[in-house]
């Protein structure tokens, strides 16, 4: 599947704003990559300290985040993005090492944590489909809600 | 006397009253003829001589008038004789007949010629008659004698009769009211000059009490008589004066070998059955002094030489006028034996008691201390008397002292075996564990007797025991290390890579044209591959350590787990759980994840079926796990070897959270796991927290 199947916006929005929170550092790049094919604007930050002040400065509009973190649970950084004013809104999905049954329980209870998705590992197309697919659904109380000029760009990719 | 005098007199007077009539007559007739002989023939007198001539006649005259006077004084004099006779007489027979009543006795007068019997006396008591006198005929007294006594007294009275003997007869005779009187009667016979009965006098005596007193004398002498004979104890009679049996009894023929005959007669000496003739004379002066022999103890030798003990007690007592010495005995040879066996056999006891290494204690049914070996006294360094009662208790270590004496107590009512163990101190003061135990005693009768216990050192074991369930621990929370180590690196490394592989496939699928559709396809079942690997290894990595138990809780890690392993092994698991409380100590959790991890596997490969029950449930005081299937079980033997390692890492890891945990299984019934997990234990410290 690809994204221009779906009734994206324009390539002239501005890219999605995606931080990538996990600590395996060439699992991080590659996923990075992966994701900067699909038009998204990815940083990534390899510990919950370092997600927190990326926030800050990148107000991402999607946070996809590994559970285990070094320093401190994802489940933690979520609690601090939700408290905060920066991009509190934004989509967080949690990324586990669970297999997929077990995230139903999970995600049963999503709204509890603040998550909007629970994925497991390892990261696919199908997974970041469904993440992205809610960019498209206008989301009540988003901060920073681009308009229509401003929604991001897709790249489509390259043949 | 008096009676015998007056009769006397009486018969005289009987034959003289007859004739004296007559004579009177007699004289009387010839002095009035004489006087009349003088009147009619001649002239007054007128001389001397004529006086002289005719006073022949005058003198006897005057000779037969004075006869006559005499004759009639005499008479008077008879008369007046007789009637006092006739009035001793009379006071005589009142005076009899008061003696006879009084003595209950009955006087008879029997005229043999006309056959009247006269009775006279306490005719009442005897014969029932309410008179003084009686008069009847001899046949009527035949009547009241017994029929079978009939006999005796006409015999006895026929041959009185004819020998001219006293009669003398004991007899008894029966009242118109039917009791029944013993008489002892005596009388005599008074013979005619022609030597023929003609009176018979005598005098019965009611000797029915005596004859009672004297039945029940015979029969108690009889009694005693028996008793002597009968008694199982070896009885003698002795004389005091020359000491010379009298009587023994069959006991003691029995007891020494002789028969009485050979001993009547002979003094114990003779016979040889004493053997200390001072011992002997000792007793006998004892006796004659006045005190009472008992329970002395001596030897006797019997007939065939050999010596017994014998036990025994005298008394002097009068027999047929005699000081005789009344001695009673028993054999105590045997007894004597019997002692001597049993006081060796507590010897034996004792010799092996103190010569045990082990320590040997017994108590009374009080549950009071009565005995401890020399193992005890030696370890504990105190005195015997120190032990007893409940002094042993002092030896043990302050903390177990209420514990053991619960369990001491306890079982001794139950009158059941019993074990325990505590620290005992060591006379230099050092504490050693000891493992106690004690059974039960019973007398003979089968009543209870006390308990009888040995103590054993195992200070070692403990030790030991200590050190083992350290090791033990050890092990696990090394296993858990090692197994969180590696699920970490699985996830870390193996699942990171993993997810590297995949993102790349995914990349090149991405870049790979939509033309060539087959490589596309290729490069997605790599990728589904990939993605089983991946989960396969979390899977895996979840088994070794969880980090589901933290996030998810018991119950829902728990319900996964179950989940993976009926997907992964094909075999149906139904799970159910009660809400558990969410502040779970980790170590709790995770202690009961791994003890439904075992039992799973377990059941899995042991059971023969593919169906299993889990269930969590939360008690008030606990949380309860339970894993249980209905498959061909296992009898506890086995349980103990084969899997030991499974289950007793289960046990360990359950005492290490202070829970508990109960295997049952019967063979094809199933097997049931039940873990149980107190509620104190249950909250999470604060300190703990992760």
């Amino acid at each position: 599947m690809s994204f221009s199947t779906q009734g994206l916006p324009t390539p002239n929005s501005c890219p999605v704003r995606l931080l990538l929170v996990e600590d395996h550092v060439a699992l991080a790049k590659a996923t990075a990559e992966f994701l900067r094919e699909t038009g998204l604007e990815v940083e990534i930050a390899d510990s919950g300290k370092r997600a927190l002040e990326t926030i800050a400065t990148f107000r991402p509009d999607v946070v996809l985040c590994d559970m285990c973190l070094p320093d401190m649970s994802g489940l933690e950084v979520v609690k601090a993005l939700r408290a905060g004013q920066i991009a509190k809104n934004a989509i967080v999905a949690m990324l586990t090492s669970m297999v997929e049954a077990d995230l139903d329980l999970l995600e049963r209870n999503a709204g509890d944590y603040g998550v909007n998705f629970f994925l497991s590992k390892p990261m696919t197309e199908q997974k970041l489909d469904r993440v992205l697919r809610n960019l498209t659904k206008p989301q009540a109380g988003r901060e920073s809600m681009p308009s229509a000029a401003e929604r991001p760009r897709l790249r489509r990719p390259v043949p | 006397m008096k009676f015998g005098m007056q009769a006397k007199t009486a018969q005289r007077y009987f034959r003289f009253k007859c004739r004296t009539p007559w004579a009177h007559l007699a004289t009387a007739a010839a002095a009035v003829l004489l006087s009349v002989r003088i009147d009619g023939q001649t002239p007054p007198p007128a001389s001397v001589s004529e006086i002289v001539a005719a006073g022949r006649w005058y003198i006897i005259a005057g000779i037969l008038i004075l006869g006559q006077t005499f004759l009639i004084l005499e008479l008077l004099r008879h008369r007046a004789r007789r009637k006092k006779m006739q009035a001793d007489l009379t006071v005589a027979n009142d005076q009899l007949r008061l003696a006879l009543e009084a003595g209950h006795s009955v006087g008879w007068d029997w005229d043999v010629k006309t056959g009247r019997d006269q009775w006279f006396g306490d005719l009442q008591s005897i014969f029932g008659i309410a008179a003084d006198t009686y008069s009847g005929r001899v046949e009527a007294f035949h009547e009241h004698i017994h029929p079978e006594d009939r006999k005796l007294v006409a015999h006895a009275v026929a041959e009185a009769r004819r020998l001219a003997r006293p009669y003398t007869a004991e007899f008894r005779v029966i009242r118109p009211d039917g009791a029944v009187r013993w008489l002892t009667a005596t009388g005599k016979f008074y013979y005619a000059p022609d030597n023929q009965a003609e009176r018979m006098l005598g005098i019965a005596v009611d000797i029915t009490e005596r004859k009672h007193i004297h039945e029940a004398l015979r029969a108690s002498e009889e009694k005693f008589s028996k008793a002597f004979r009968q008694s199982p104890m070896a009885l003698t009679l002795t004389r005091v004066r020359d000491d010379r049996y009298i009587e023994v009894n069959e006991a003691f023929e029995r007891v020494t070998g002789w028969n009485r005959d050979e001993v009547i007669g002979r003094t114990p000496f003779e016979v040889g059955l004493w053997k200390d003739a001072k011992q002997r004379d000792d007793l006998v002066n004892r006796l004659l002094k006045g005190d009472v022999v008992r329970d002395f103890a001596f030897h006797a030798r019997t007939r065939a030489g050999e010596e017994r003990n014998v036990l025994g007690s005298a008394e002097l007592i009068e027999v047929d006028g005699e000081t005789c010495v009344l001695s009673v005995a028993a054999d105590i040879t045997d007894l004597k034996r019997v002692e001597a066996t049993l006081r060796e056999s507590e010897e034996r006891f004792r010799l092996v008691a103190n010569t045990a290494p082990v320590m040997i204690w017994m108590a009374d049914a009080d549950k009071r201390c009565t005995y401890v070996n020399k193992s005890w006294l030696e370890y504990t360094g105190g005195s015997y008397e120190a032990q007893l009662e409940d002094g042993w208790v002092e030896n043990l270590h302050p903390e177990d002292r209420d514990r053991s004496w619960e369990i001491y107590s306890a079982a001794f009512d139950r009158r059941e075996y019993f074990q325990m163990e505590y620290r005992l101190r060591r006379a230099d003061g050092e504490y050693r564990w000891f493992f106690d135990s004690g059974v039960p005693r019973f007398n003979a009768d089968g009543s209870f007797a006390g308990y009888i216990g040995s103590a054993i050192d195992v200070t070692e074991r403990k030790l030991a025991e200590e050190t083992l369930s350290m090791v033990s621990r050890r092990l696990i929370e090394a296993q858990e290390e090692e197994r969180a180590r590696i699920a970490r690196e699985l996830h870390d490394d193996i699942s990171q890579r993993l997810s590297l592989l995949v993102l790349n496939l995914e990349r090149s699928r991405r870049s790979m044209p939509a033309t060539l559709t087959q490589a596309g396809d290729a490069i997605g079942e790599t990728i589904k591959l990939a993605l089983e690997i991946s989960s396969d290894t979390q899977a895996l990595s979840h088994r070794l350590h969880s980090s589901k138990l933290e996030l998810l809780g018991l119950a829902a890690a728990a319900a996964s787990y179950c989940r993976e392993l009926s997907d992964q092994r094909g075999v149906t698991i139904d799970f159910h759980s009660e809400t558990l409380p969410n502040n779970l100590a980790p170590e709790i959790a995770l202690c009961l994840f791994r003890v439904l991890q075992e039992a799973l596997q377990n059941a899995i490969k042991h059971s023969g079926t593919t169906r299993f029950q889990v269930s969590f449930r939360s008690a008030p005081a606990e949380i309860v796990l339970t894993v249980h299937d209905s498959g061909r079980g296992f009898d506890s033997i086995q349980i103990t070897r084969g899997r030991g390692l499974g289950i007793t890492s289960m046990k360990e890891r359950m005492n290490l959270i202070h829970g508990k945990i109960r295997i049952e299984s019967q063979l094809q019934r199933g097997t049931t796991v039940r873990a149980s997990v107190p509620l104190d234990a249950l909250i999470k410290t604060a300190d703990s927290a992760g």
